[in-house]
């Protein structure tokens, strides 16, 4: 099928799509139009590809921002199970990251530096909180950080992702980023640590009775690094 | 399932006990403590469990104490606390795997 072609399908199933609400083999309607976009672009339309990415993505930062509103009230949490919710979020912040990742390469194709810095930004922070593509989205957003001409903005935003999780992939980037623009990884190590010591809180001190009748304090394990883990027996 | 971890959390627990790390289980549901003890006897577990009180009432009464105090929600989600008894880290679902390394670091442990 010539790319050209694929557009008024698109359109109409663009038109289509809000009358199956409950159609669950249908791709979502912004995944619709994010193909309408990507075909626009093909199309060499631009400036039309350019506004309608830049409308996906606002509303899809929206519904993000939606579900993290509910996910903070806590009957929210008690009705709906903020597991779903959770699950929804990291699926919304994978797509805003790789939408990110596909419209930033078409910004530096029209000359757009500075949006597309936003962009790299956005993908960024859509990276950080999610469970599994997260060290692939911040290796490209730092790659496009590069290409920008910022290491720099690359080198934060490994840093402020380190601390928020440690993973080996995040630490390894710094590592590299590090010795390609001359700085020392263990004092970026250290500043990770540091800000994830900053923001932290103190942990409510429990004062609890244990399965077997023993009080227990959490002041009694001073010094100590603990793990408090949540469960149910069942 | 929140139970599958445990294994795992007993085995970070034996690892990292002798370097100054510690675990407590909370059990979150006032109406599940009488089967902590098959639950322990069953996946052999030696970290300190504790039973939260019973609900004052308002929210839904598993999450009553989890909630109040600590934000939690669901189970499983794993605090990691540093040594000064600070909220680093904070997991919702399975957790060893992601846990070990944030443990290592707060211990002072040279990363894998």
């Amino acid at each position: 099928m010539d790319k050209a072609d694929a557009l008024p399908l698109l359109e109409k199933a663009i038109a289509e799509r809000p009358k199956h609400p409950d159609t669950l083999t249908m791709p979502d309607l912004d995944e619709l139009q994010w193909s309408y976009a990507r075909s626009l672009a093909d199309a060499g339309r631009t400036d039309e590809a350019l506004k309608w990415s830049m409308d996906v993505i606002a509303g899809t930062n929206h519904a993000i921002a939606e579900l993290e509103s509910s996910r903070n009230n806590p009957d929210e949490k008690r009705l709906a199970g903020a597991y779903s919710v959770d699950a929804q979020l990291d699926r919304l912040r994978e797509r805003l990251g790789d939408r990110c990742a596909e419209f930033i390469p078409l910004l530096l194709k029209v000359g757009r530096s500075n949006l597309a810095l936003k962009y790299v930004a956005m993908q960024e922070r859509a990276a950080i909180p999610i469970l599994d593509r997260r060290p692939e989205l911040l290796a490209s957003a730092a790659q496009m950080y590069e290409k920008l001409g910022r290491t720099d903005l690359a080198m934060d935003g490994l840093v402020r992702a380190l601390a928020a999780r440690l993973d080996g992939a995040t630490r390894d980037a710094i590592a590299a980023l590090a010795a390609r623009t001359g700085r020392n990884a263990d004092a970026l190590y250290r500043r990770a640590a540091a800000m994830r010591s900053k923001s932290a809180t103190p942990a409510y001190p429990f004062a609890l009775v244990t399965d077997d009748g023993k009080p227990m304090r959490l002041s009694d394990l001073k010094g100590r690094v603990v793990l408090v883990s949540f469960f149910f027996p069942t | 399932m929140c139970n599958a971890e445990f294994p795992r959390l007993q085995s970070l627990y034996d690892k990292y006990r002798p370097l100054g790390f510690d675990m407590v289980a909370i059990q979150m549901d006032p109406d599940q403590n009488g089967r902590v003890a098959e639950w322990r006897t069953k996946g052999k577990y030696t970290f300190p469990v504790l039973l939260v009180p019973p609900p004052k009432g308002g929210l839904a009464k598993e999450r009553d104490y989890a909630g109040a105090h600590y934000d939690v929600w669901l189970a499983p989600t794993d605090l990691l606390l540093d040594s000064t008894h600070k909220v680093i880290f904070r997991h919702v679902g399975s957790g060893a795997a992601v846990l070990e390394p944030e443990i290592r670091e707060l211990l002072g442990l040279p990363p894998f």
